[in-house]
């Protein structure tokens, strides 16, 4: 019993011993793990994982994990000191850095608007890159030269026998370019049909991109007053498409400019079904009376004017009413958090269908960059404060398990007696010396019996017990210590979440107000389309009355 | 009368405007007005917050591994891909001693993350001194679409040092099959 107690007491020890060198794994190792967060996109995980060494030794990817996490004051700072050993690095002609950190320097300063910098950076990786990685490193540099104003070089760097989706939004963005800066669209035109065979189509983002190409060569041709053409493209965009209700309202248009009426109130007709916040439905509602009255069918004319009215006015107080909740619940109740407010079903109904109201009034909120970044950045104080609740409760726990353990520890540290193990060692070799000593005990009698093998034993021992001796002494100031460790942590994560709250409250009031003042754009282009639509009804009635009289050609002097 | 007329042209005129307006126009019309940006003393309040948390988060770990994970008594099992590889990992499964302890689903973000270099941290927790059983079974697609289901056992012995298992996925440069190794620390 005694002697299973020793055990258990010194595998106690033994375990507090070695949790101090708890971080005893290999650089290799430790650094892929830091690679595959980064690389996986979590930036609070990989910054947690880096420690000063590393953050010391790989600047870089220090830089990257802080942008990531959007920590932007310090993004600037590092990258200053970055720039500042490049220079060092020139005169001394030594580079600490690879191609792979060029790359992400670059990135980073292109996404925070520096082309110059970034341009720079990426002149410094080496041509070896992978396929996707030169796909990437081509739409940086192509971008930066738009950005600079020089299209022939951006054409320059896309003439480089690329492919893939990084490559088609670079043609993407190069016809967008061309489109600005000359009224001849020949080159822009054929910057997208470049960048449309360069898409496969295979993913929900080249499926998007595709047809945000047949978006803008619709319109370029039918600002070129091609309208037959333009509709070609209109057509080959998906319904399903968050831009489907611009195309088919420019598809209206179109058909409209072919003075084929039917087909442009078919397709305007076919944005009905899609939220009206979308000013392309708007366009679509009011257009639709304008070619009934332009076919000669009056009364149709009135009666969509009448419907229009009615849907604007409709939206109106959908608007109000949507206002009036934000303001009375905040925006973290109504739109980032999922909630179940009774009342309020017809607002928070989630479907299988993404264009409920709430997903409508949401994903026309985040067109807004600035909510968009502040939604973010409350999402990323979500994800702190449920870290800080969940390690307040397992700290919580090993607070009681610390506790349990120090009773433990004191009971058992009590029933080892170090002395009386340390007599029988002794003893033990005491009574192998004297065998030794006997004089019938030769050499090789020593040797079979192992009499130099059972002293070294006792030797060994007496040594491992001083050790646990050791380890029994400090042992309980361990367990304090971490006891210790253990409340302040608790009390520093108890703070912590405390800020957050407070934080998260003003974050909170912020953005119900962006939210707000993005409603009352809203409201006065709703207000303004139900105006446009009461002038069209009043021009009909205008146009009946008129009709009444007799046709009398105006210009005719008699008349007059 | 001639109110009447006055008016009514009045109205043809508006509406000329506002369809020509339309029919120019390749893109509807969007808001003018912005609403104003986030107080910037907010978000440098956050992003101070956000730099005292990743401290604190770190000590939080360093204290959990310490406490639970004692060196002596530490096993992890670790991930990673050689770059050039077209097995497309789809899931593992990892058994200890012939008990499930670690089941991970990838994604093409994390795959790309393990072609890049990076290195999965499966496992980590605590096993006893002596002989033991990992065995891992790689689900995914290889060349040519074929599905693979693969299985690979490691009898290993665990000494009183921390024992680091690393799973390598690479691919056979000659059948083009993916071939599983293991690296023990």
């Amino acid at each position: 019993m005694q002697k299973l107690s020793v055990l258990k007491f010194s595998l106690i020890a033994l375990s507090l011993i070695y949790s101090v060198n708890s971080s005893a794994m290999p650089s290799e190792l430790y650094q892929g793990m830091v690679q595959y967060e980064l690389q996986s996109g979590n930036y609070f995980k990989a910054l947690t994982l880096m420690n000063q060494d590393y953050q010391a030794g790989h600047l870089v990817n220090k830089i990257v994990a802080l942008s990531g996490f959007n920590i932007n004051e310090d993004v600037e700072q590092l990258l200053k000191v970055f720039h500042q050993q490049e220079k060092k690095n020139k005169n001394s002609k030594i580079s600490t850095n690879n191609s792979a950190d060029y790359f992400q320097i670059g990135r980073l300063e292109y996404q925070a608007g520096r082309c110059k910098p970034a341009l720079r950076a990426f002149k410094k990786v080496k041509r070896n890159l992978s396929i996707d990685d030169k796909q990437e490193w081509a739409f940086y540099r192509a971008n930066c030269f738009i950005r600079l104003g020089s299209n022939v070089r951006a054409a320059q760097v896309l003439n480089d026998n690329l492919s893939g989706a990084w490559a088609a939004y670079a043609y993407y963005n190069l016809a967008q370019s061309y489109n600005e800066a000359s009224r001849d669209k020949t080159k822009a035109l054929v910057a997208l049909r470049i960048a449309n065979s360069l898409t496969s189509g295979s993913t929900s983002e080249e499926k998007a991109l595709s047809n945000q190409i047949n978006l803008a060569a619709g319109s370029m041709y039918l600002n070129e007053s091609k309208p037959d053409l333009a509709s070609n493209f209109f057509k080959k965009i998906f319904l399903d498409a968050a831009i489907a209700p611009e195309a088919l309202y420019l598809n209206g248009l179109a058909k409209l400019e072919l003075n084929d009426f039917r087909s442009a109130t078919q397709s305007w007709f076919s944005v009905k079904k899609y939220p009206l916040i979308n000013q392309s439905v708007a366009e679509a509602l009011l257009a639709i009376p304008y070619a009934y009255e332009r076919s000669g069918y009056t009364s149709q004319a009135l009666e969509a004017y009448l419907k229009a009215t009615a849907e604007f006015k409709n939206e109106l107080e959908i608007i109000d009413k949507i206002d009036r909740l934000i303001k009375k619940y905040g925006a973290q109740k109504l739109l980032i958090e999922e909630n179940t407010i009774e009342g309020l079903e017809w607002f928070l109904a989630k479907d299988v269908v993404t264009n409920t109201m709430k997903a409508t009034y949401y994903s026309y909120f985040m067109q807004n960059p600035d909510i968009y970044d502040s939604v973010e950045l409350f999402s990323e104080l979500k994800m702190l404060n449920d870290s800080m609740q969940f390690w307040s409760s397992q700290l919580q726990v090993f607070d009681q398990s610390l506790k349990k353990k120090r009773n433990n520890f004191s009971k058992k540290s009590q029933s080892f007696n170090a002395k009386t193990v340390q007599a029988k060692i002794k003893k033990i070799s005491e009574k192998v010396n004297l065998i030794k000593l006997q004089k019938q005990v030769t050499p090789k009698h020593a040797d079979r019996l192992q009499l130099d093998n059972m002293q070294s034993s006792a030797v060994f021992l007496m040594q491992r017990l001083e050790a646990l001796n050791a380890k029994v002494s400090n042992g309980n100031e361990r367990l304090k210590s971490q006891l210790a460790q253990s409340s302040q942590l608790n009390l520093k994560s108890k703070q912590a979440k405390t800020q957050l709250d407070v934080l998260m409250v003003k974050l909170n009031e912020q953005i119900t107000k962006m939210i707000r003042d993005q409603l009352a754009v809203l409201k006065k282009q709703m207000l303004t389309n139900f105006e446009r639509s009461e002038q069209g009804l009043d021009h009909v009635f205008e146009s009946i009355a008129e009709s009444n009289h007799l046709q009398k050609n105006r210009l005719d002097g008699r008349f007059k | 009368m001639l109110v009447r007329r006055f008016l009514s042209y009045l109205t043809v005129c508006i509406l000329l405007i506002l369809t020509s307006a339309s029919l120019n126009a390749a893109e509807p019309n969007t808001p003018t007005e912005k609403p104003k940006a986030i107080d910037k003393a907010l978000i440098k309040e956050a992003e101070q917050l956000k730099k005292e948390l990743v401290e604190l988060n770190q000590e939080l770990y360093q204290f959990e591994e310490e406490l639970l994970y004692p060196a002596n008594t530490q096993l992890g099992v670790f991930l990673s891909m050689a770059q050039e590889n077209t097995f497309l990992l789809d899931s593992i499964e990892i058994r200890l001693d012939d008990k499930l302890i670690t089941s991970y689903l990838y994604n093409d973000k994390e795959i790309s993350a393990l072609k890049k270099g990076g290195i999965q941290r499966l496992y980590l927790g605590s096993l006893s001194d002596g002989r033991h059983k990992l065995t891992a079974r790689f689900n995914g697609q290889g060349a040519n679409n074929r599905y693979f289901r693969r299985k690979k056992a490691l009898p290993f012995t665990k000494g009183p040092d921390a024992k680091f298992i690393q799973l390598v996925v690479s691919e056979s440069q000659t059948t083009r099959e993916p071939l599983f190794k293991v690296k023990q620390w």
